[in-house]
């Protein structure tokens, strides 16, 4: 198969679009991808070498291999997966029970300014307060089970979700106002077509911080006092030495924890545009 | 809160005319919703409509705050009672009387300024730590573009990370006491702080960056009087959010294993269902950290000057 077997080609048009790189060599042209990726690695071929010549104890950093082992150990263990599940439980309906309950809150309190003045010394106190110093009396309320846990959860998510809800009422762009009441537009028109959709990129970002501060609650929950739970298998693996099943429960969490910051923060960009001038990130 | 938080929402009405030395809404309705709030507290509880154990009450918690202020640090003098009744005779064994109780010396561990000495140490000494190597590496990401590259997937994991679920890791490294506690303090507050100081270098403003450039400035100096100063709010922004997470440190190390401090005196009188006391730690601890973010605050506010405009 030479050139000069095959006719030349026919003088084609210009092709409509350039040829574009393939993705992957852009990605290796990137310093970024290069030195994140050596990172990485580099990193990680330490930690196992390290482990491998016993300069690190095994039995509390597990070397990156233990850890894969371990996970692909609990992954066909039924008994990981109810921990699982209970851990997202107790995550969900906390979160969830944040959402329902600290979106209207901070609407209502961002929208009338005497309950927001009432409010502010209890918003303030318990943002400034860590919440899982309540857990003693949570437990006590509530028993050992998920339902202390829940609260904890709602604790942490709740006051991050209502504070940057009354803080995006209370900065509606003045003009937006003005315009909607020269056309002489209720109260009421004024809040749903206004005062709501302008809050919703502050309310996006309530639910980022709130997700952290959720997931915090549900560890700390769990490390606590709980029977069952993903906290549970990190505690009762560093009693017994087992480094290689603690991190790899630290490295659920971590997993959860990017995850969930990404599904929020991409729900958080498409509501860029609506946040007003100068709270824009 | 500046001028920018004014309430933007409300009728353009005349302001109606007030009484004179009325307080203003804001200190009004605060007091109003303090005044709901507390009588509720007490009266709950005597009412039966919630359990004693489970909410405590105002009243108690200030008897029970007074005690713990009051008490002898070292030791305490309690009736221990005893299993049996038990007679004591004087030195001529002569029968005195029937005893029930017996007097004797406790550690007094619930003693509370030497608790909230314990965790202010910790606090403060692991603060100071987090805040120092926290700035210096947000300072050395943000200049050091490759050295960013090569740690920023690691720094983003742990950041992501909630650290609390190393605590039992540190707690095998470290062992249970001084050290640990400021381990985990540390791990708390460093990442929030190294963050925003690495978001601060990058934002520094470009037009000041290219004046001290076409002025031939060396890296130095570019570093010293644009950067820098340009990164100020921001480190003080990050130190303010790190106190936050810091003092969640403190709490959940001392929760986990201590035998002093705030959170091992509400740990202690949750377990013995003193809920009384748990409320009062947990009033402590919110008044230190308003008081914490306050003072941060204040600093903060006196450099805003310096922010730079974001984008």
């Amino acid at each position: 198969m030479s050139g000069a077997s095959t006719p030349a080609p026919a003088p084609s048009s210009l092709p409509d679009r350039l040829p574009r790189e393939p993705r992957w060599k852009a990605l290796l042209k990137s310093e970024r991808f290069v030195l994140g990726a050596i990172g990485v690695v580099g990193f990680l071929i330490l930690w196992e070498a390290l482990a491998r010549s016993g300069s690190i104890n095994v039995q509390f950093f597990a070397s990156p291999t233990m850890i894969a082992a371990a996970g692909a150990r609990e992954v066909q263990d039924p008994g990981f997966w109810s921990d699982f599940f209970i851990s997202l439980t107790e995550f969900l309906s906390g979160f969830l029970v944040a959402i329902v309950l600290g979106i209207p809150l901070g609407l209502a309190a961002g929208w009338f300014p005497k309950l927001n003045y009432a409010l502010d010394p209890w918003l303030n106190f318990f943002n400034a307060l860590p919440r899982v110093a309540l857990l003693p009396i949570l437990v006590i309320a509530f028993g050992l089970g998920i339902w202390s846990k829940i609260a904890v959860v709602f604790l942490g998510a709740f006051f991050a979700i209502v504070i940057p809800t009354v803080q995006g009422v209370r900065t509606v762009d003045r003009k937006y106002l003005d315009v909607a009441t020269s056309f002489r537009a209720s109260r009421r028109l004024l809040f749903t077509s206004v005062v709501g959709l302008a809050t919703v990129p502050f309310i996006v970002t309530g639910l980022r911080l709130g997700m952290a501060r959720a997931l915090i609650g549900v560890v700390t929950g769990e490390l606590y006092a709980a029977t069952e739970g993903l906290g549970v298998i990190i505690r009762r693996s560093a009693e017994t030495r087992q480094g290689d099943r603690m991190l790899f429960g630290v490295l659920i969490f971590t997993l959860s924890g990017i995850i969930g910051v990404e599904l929020v923060r991409a729900v958080e960009r498409r509501f860029q545009k609506w946040r007003p001038e100068g709270f824009r990130r | 809160m500046s001028a920018a938080a004014q309430p933007a929402v409300g009728r353009a009405v005349p302001r109606r005319w007030r009484f004179p030395g009325r307080p203003s809404d804001r200190v009004l309705y605060g007091l109003i919703g303090f005044l709901i709030v507390l009588p509720l507290w007490e009266l709950l509880p005597t009412l039966g409509l919630v359990k004693r154990v489970t909410l405590s009450s105002p009243s108690a918690i200030v008897s029970v705050a007074i005690q713990d202020f009051t008490s002898p640090a070292e030791y305490l003098r309690i009736n221990a009672p005893l299993n049996l009744s038990s007679r004591v005779w004087n030195s001529g064994y002569e029968y005195i009387a029937s005893v029930d109780t017996w007097p004797i010396m406790v550690p007094n561990v619930l003693h509370l300024p030497s608790n909230l000495w314990v965790s202010a140490q910790e606090y403060m000494v692991g603060f100071l730590l987090a805040a120092v190597t926290g700035i210096l590496l947000g300072l050395a990401l943000g200049l050091f573009r490759r050295f960013r590259y090569l740690v920023e997937p690691w720094l983003d994991a742990i950041n992501a990370t909630p650290t609390i679920a190393l605590v039992p890791l540190i707690i095998l490294v470290f062992g249970i006491g001084f050290t640990q506690k400021i381990v985990v303090v540390w791990l708390e507050a460093i990442f929030v702080i190294t963050l925003t100081v690495l978001s601060g270098v990058g934002a520094a403003e470009k037009k000041h960056l290219d004046t001290a450039l076409s002025f031939k400035a060396s890296r130095r100096l570019r570093f010293t009087s644009v950067i820098l100063p340009s990164s100020v709010p921001f480190i003080l922004t990050g130190m303010r959010l790190g106190a936050t997470r810091a003092l969640v440190g403190v709490v959940v190390a001392e929760f986990l294993a201590s035998n002093a401090g705030l959170g091992f005196y509400i740990n202690f009188s949750g377990t013995t269902l003193r809920t009384d006391r748990v409320m009062l730690g947990v009033i402590l601890l919110g008044m230190f950290g308003i008081i914490v973010g306050e003072l941060i605050r204040r600093i903060e506010r006196r450099f805003d000057k310096w922010r730079p405009a974001l984008r």
